[in-house]
Formats: structure tokens, C-alpha cells, sequence
């Protein structure tokens, strides 16, 4: 473990910046110091941008929309026809063709 | 002249097209395992889309999903569900795969993970899973070829023949080649599957019914059953439709074929646009596929197997040139998949264990030729799986997905840096208590209280891992910093 005590600045940072290890006053590396901290990484489960935020929220909202129970609920039906195509087949190919809109504009906001 | 010898001249023509491209990338390939095994880093856009899309519709896409809407009707409409999912995994997940690949050189999904859990039980267990899972889709594969030909050829040419000749094809010009030789095929053969089954479907749908609009009405008339779900033999419950959208997403873009993929690209910008545009692809091939299923569930209502209604339809209704294109289209739909197998598995084979831990530090020339070698026994393995007993293909793609989606703990946990990560012991925990909740929910009691397999496997898995990880040392400090950097910089920072 990293004591602070033994070494001026955190051993992270030294290892990060390429400067010198601590040295002990035998003139050896402090093996013990040298030990990184755990690494602490923000979740990436989480969007940090607005932009990262309507795409996950919108693209889980209409795969939501292509699960059950809707799919097996309010959309499971022919009625109304559209364009000549039952009404869950239309349904479920307006989902799936918004869920790729979705991706291709997540590419191009550089999400 | 007679139908069968136009389908089967045409199939060989394309076979020729095939080992002609396998030649001339032999003549680019250089001593380079890195080239051989990984298209050398340089993939772009327009060669990586086709051959994954290419790699992921298979024999299935052909014929299993006309099959599957014949017996099960609109539910398996799902199927735009899962292609999407692949896209949104690729999106996030594969350009991560990517940005690690490269910074590290992994080649392979236990590189990758054996890498970051600094474990070689990781990487042996994930290459047997890898693999394993894998083989059952050179079966599918090949069965799907041998029966493609036999058909074709009006009995002619046997099931066996036909298995042998083209797993031969296809194990040739990747063994001439490498993979630029599976690329170069796979975007020939992505184009001519996706005309051939929308040409087939369209001209199939105005000769019997004149026109889609005509089938959807008639389809209303006469079987209403299979305009709704869970459809006529009450399939499509819920937990079969999520656990179907869960298995055939991440459990095939998991396999080692499409995770292979993205360590090939040439950068994470082209796996994000792959991820983006692929589902059009993938989804609109089950349009065409709709129209055949439901039409022949009118037209040929008592046919034996499913899964042949559409070169049924063809011989029966179709011009013989058109059923010999179609037909080349549904061979190159199995061959694509079939090279891309046969290469993962030789990768992972060559990589992972010999290199590994049988001979390390030998040429490169060396592993190129031992993965030839190992390219040969693939032929073998998979040609007696193949002659074995038919089943429909549909069931062998699910269990081999759900199989390679227990990887998925072990992959998020290289992926999504977290406040506590994973560990070795944890993810091992987790792909052994998931392949036995599997087996026991796919074989023993298949498919508990109408939820598929898939979904109870990778649940258990996940608790887990999460609950041994809990318990059990993680990855150095010093590893964890690098690896989850290298995401969060590229996630966030410059990448």
C-alpha cells in the first residue's frame, strides 16, 4: 500500500508522469509505495451527456415498445390494416426502423 | 435443359467465383500472423458491414426463418427485435472490444479476457466455450449446405457429397487466404443472399398471389391464427420472445466469428457506423423471409420439414434459373457463416492453446501453417457432426447462442469500468453455474414456465459472478488501470 507518509507525491502520479519512483534512504525502490491506488473510474452505465441520455432513454423506450407485454398486449392485433399489412407487422417494423434512426443519430452526435 | 442441372451449374459457378477470390487474396496474403488472422487491423467499412452481416445470417436466415413464420407465423417478426439489438451491442460494446484490441493487440475474446483477469483459466475456459459453442454452428452450417445441394440437384448429388464438397470449398479458400479471403468471399456472398431471397420472395409472392398485398389479405382469410401471437402452436409466449431477443443478439455477436470482427476494423468510428446500419440489412431480410413462410403456409399447407418450404415454392412455381440464383444465395447465406467459424475456431485454436501453451515463441510462418493444419481437422469434426441426425435448424442456432452468451459477464467487466470490477474467480463462477443452468433449462426442462433458456442462464450467471466476485480478490490495480483507462479514454476522452 501507497503511505503518504514515506513518499511526497502519490505514486500514481509519479508512475503516470514517468518521473522518478520513491527512494528509499538505502537507496532502493520502495516496492511497497510503487503499488498503484485502486483506479477509480466514473460507471459507464451511466450517459455523462445530455445527448447520451435521449439516446439510451429513447432507444430503451421503444425496445420496450417491441417487448412483451405490449408487443403480446395493445399490439397484438390486425386491425387497423395499414398499407395493406396487418397492423403488429407495421407496428413492430415502425419500431425497429425509429430504434436504427435512433443508432444513426447517436453516430453522428459523436455519442 | 433441365432445372436441376441450371440450379446446380449456377451453384458451382458461384463456388468458382469463391475459390477464385480465395486465390487472389492468397496472392496478397503475407507472413504475417496478424494479417492472416485479423485482416491485418485494416478492415473498412463496406467490407467489414457485408461480412458481418454476412457471418451472422446464416443457413438459418434462409431457411429456418421461412420455417419458423410457416409453422409459428407473424412471431417471428421478432426477429427485427434481436438484428437491432446487434447493432445497438456492436454500437457499445464493439467499438470498446475494438479500442482495447488495438491498444493491447488482443486477437481473440480470451486474449481479451484472460488479459484483464490475469488468468490463464480464464482463457482456456473461455476458448472452450468459444469453441465448443461454435462447432454446433459448423453443423448447422453444413447441414444446411448438404441439403442446399441435394435439393438443387434433384437428389443427384446426396446429402453427404454435397456436405463434403463445399465444407471443402469453404475450409480451401480460407486456408489459401486467411481471413482476407473470408472477407472477400463474404462480401460476394452478402450481396448475392440478400438480392437472391428479396428477388425469390417478390417473384414467388406475384406468381402465386400477385403481390404482397394479396398474400397479407389472404393470409387473414384463411389462417388468421398466424397473424397474432403466440401464434398458431403458442411459441411466441413472452418469456420465448425476450429470451429469443436475448439469445440470438448477444449471444451470437459473443461467438468468437463476430467478436473476431471488431478487432479487424480499421478504427472504433467504422464499428459505431457498422453498428448503426447494419440492422437495416439484418432486418429487412426477414421481410422477404415473411413472405415466403406465410404464403407457403397457404400454398404447400401439409409439407414435412418447415424449413424446406422455400426451395419447395421454388421447384414448384419458379423458373429453373431463378431457383439456381436462389439457391447459389442460400449457399453462400451458409458458406459465409461456415468460413467465418471454421476461421474463429482455427483463431482461437491456434492462438489460444498452441501458441499459448503448447509451442510458444516459434515463427509466425509456423502458426500460419498450423492453423492450416487445424483448419483440416475443423473439416473433419464438422463433416461427421453434419452427417448426423436433422433437426430443425432453428433450435441448434438458439442453443448456440445461449452457449457463448455466458462470455457476456466476463466481456462487460473488460468493457464497463465500475467502481469494483469483476474477477477471475468471480466470472469463472459465473460461465460454470450459467452452462449448467443451461443444460438444464434447454435439455432437462426445456424452456421453465415458457421462459426460453437463455434468460434463466445468463440470470444465474450474473448473480454469480456478481455475488463470487464479491468474495474473491480482483484484478491488479495496475491492470485494471490500464484497461479501463484505455475504455475510458477512448469512451470519453480523445478516442
Amino acid at each position: 500500500m501507497w503511505h503518504p507518509s514515506s513518499c511526497f507525491q502519490p505514486p500514481w502520479r509519479a508512475t503516470a508522469s514517468g518521473e522518478s519512483p520513491c527512494v528509499g534512504r538505502c537507496g532502493r525502490v520502495k516496492w511497497e509505495a510503487m503499488t498503484l491506488p485502486p483506479p477509480r473510474f466514473r460507471s459507464h452505465y451511466r450517459p455523462r451527456t445530455a445527448a447520451g441520455w435521449v439516446a439510451i432513454v429513447s432507444f430503451s423506450l421503444l425496445m420496450a415498445m417491441a417487448q412483451p407485454p405490449i408487443v403480446h398486449t395493445l399490439a397484438n392485433r390486425t386491425e387497423p390494416w395499414i398499407l395493406g399489412m396487418p397492423f403488429l407487422y407495421v407496428y413492430l417494423l415502425a419500431v425497429y426502423v425509429a430504434m436504427i434512426g435512433v443508432l444513426i443519430w447517436a453516430v453522428r452526435k459523436g455519442i | 435443359m433441365e432445372p436441376w442441372v441450371v440450379s446446380t451449374s449456377l451453384i458451382f459457378a458461384y463456388i468458382v467465383v469463391t475459390i477464385v477470390l480465395g486465390v487472389v487474396a492468397n496472392r496478397r496474403m503475407t507472413v504475417d500472423l496478424e494479417d492472416f488472422l485479423l485482416y491485418g487491423r485494416q478492415a473498412g467499412f463496406v467490407v467489414l458491414y457485408l461480412t458481418v452481416v454476412a457471418s451472422f445470417h446464416s443457413a438459418f436466415a434462409f431457411l429456418g426463418s421461412g420455417g419458423f413464420f410457416y409453422t409459428h407465423g407473424i412471431g417471428f417478426w421478432a426477429a427485427g427485435t434481436w438484428t437491432v439489438l446487434v447493432g445497438a451491442i456492436t454500437y457499445v460494446l464493439g467499438s470498446r472490444i475494438w479500442a482495447v484490441g488495438k491498444r493491447f493487440g488482443y486477437m481473440t475474446p480470451a486474449d481479451m479476457l484472460a488479459d484483464f483477469y490475469e488468468s490463464d483459466a480464464v482463457r482456456v475456459v473461455v476458448a472452450s466455450v468459444s469453441v465448443l459453442f461454435t462447432i454446433l454452428y459448423i453443423q448447422v452450417q453444413a447441414q444446411g449446405l448438404g441439403y442446399i445441394i441435394s435439393v438443387a440437384s434433384g437428389g443427384r448429388i446426396s446429402y453427404e457429397v454435397g456436405t463434403a464438397v463445399l465444407l471443402a470449398v469453404a475450409a480451401g479458400y480460407l486456408m489459401a487466404g486467411g481471413l482476407r479471403a473470408v472477407y472477400w468471399t463474404d462480401v460476394v456472398q452478402g450481396i448475392w443472399m440478400y438480392v437472391a431471397i428479396w428477388v425469390g420472395a417478390l417473384i414467388l409472392t406475384e406468381r402465386l398471389f400477385g403481390g404482397p398485398i394479396e398474400l397479407w389479405r389472404r393470409v387473414a382469410a384463411e389462417r388468421p391464427d398466424l397473424l397474432s401471437l403466440p401464434g398458431p402452436e403458442g411459441f411466441f409466449t413472452p418469456g420465448m420472445w425476450v429470451g429469443m431477443s436475448v439469445a440470438l443478439s448477444f449471444g451470437i455477436i459473443l461467438q468468437p466469428h463476430m467478436m473476431i470482427r471488431y478487432f479487424t476494423a480499421a478504427s472504433g468510428r467504422t464499428i459505431k457506423w457498422l453498428g448503426a446500419t447494419t440492422p437495416i440489412f439484418l432486418m429487412t431480410l426477414y421481410i422477404p423471409a415473411a413472405l415466403v413462410g406465410l404464403g407457403g403456409a397457404l400454398i404447400m399447407p401439409d409439407i414435412d420439414v418447415p424449413d424446406r418450404i422455400f426451395p419447395e415454392l421454388l421447384f414448384t412455381y419458379a423458373p429453373a434459373w431463378l431457383t439456381g440464383v436462389i439457391l447459389a444465395g442460400a449457399t453462400a447465406a451458409a458458406m459465409s457463416t461456415l468460413d467465418s467459424i471454421l476461421h474463429a475456431n482455427m483463431t482461437v485454436l491456434t492462438r489460444d492453446i498452441y501458441q499459448r501453451f503448447l509451442a510458444p515463441g516459434r515463427s509466425e510462418r509456423h502458426y500460419i501453417r498450423v492453423g492450416q493444419v487445424i483448419v483440416l481437422g475443423l473439416l473433419v469434426v464438422g463433416y461427421i457432426l453434419s452427417v448426423g441426425t436433422f433437426e430443425l435448424l432453428v433450435t441448434l442456432v438458439t442453443l448456440s447462442g445461449a452457449g457463448a452468451l455466458q462470455l457476456l459477464p466476463g466481456v462487460m467487466g473488460v468493457c464497463f469500468p465500475t467502481a469494483r470490477p469483476w474477477t477471475r474467480n468471480g466470472v469463472l463462477a459465473g460461465i460454470g453455474v450459467g452452462l449448467a443452468v443451461l443444460y438444464a433449462t434447454l435439455v432437462v426442462w426445456p424452456h421453465p414456465f415458457a421462459v426460453h433458456g437463455a434468460i434463466w442462464s445468463i440470470s444465474a450467471n450474473f448473480l454469480a459472478c456478481i455475488v463470487v466476485s464479491r468474495f474473491s480478490a480482483p484484478p491488479s490495480n495496475e491492470t485494471v488501470a490500464r484497461v479501463h483507462g484505455e475504455v475510458e479514454r477512448f469512451v470519453y476522452g480523445d478516442g
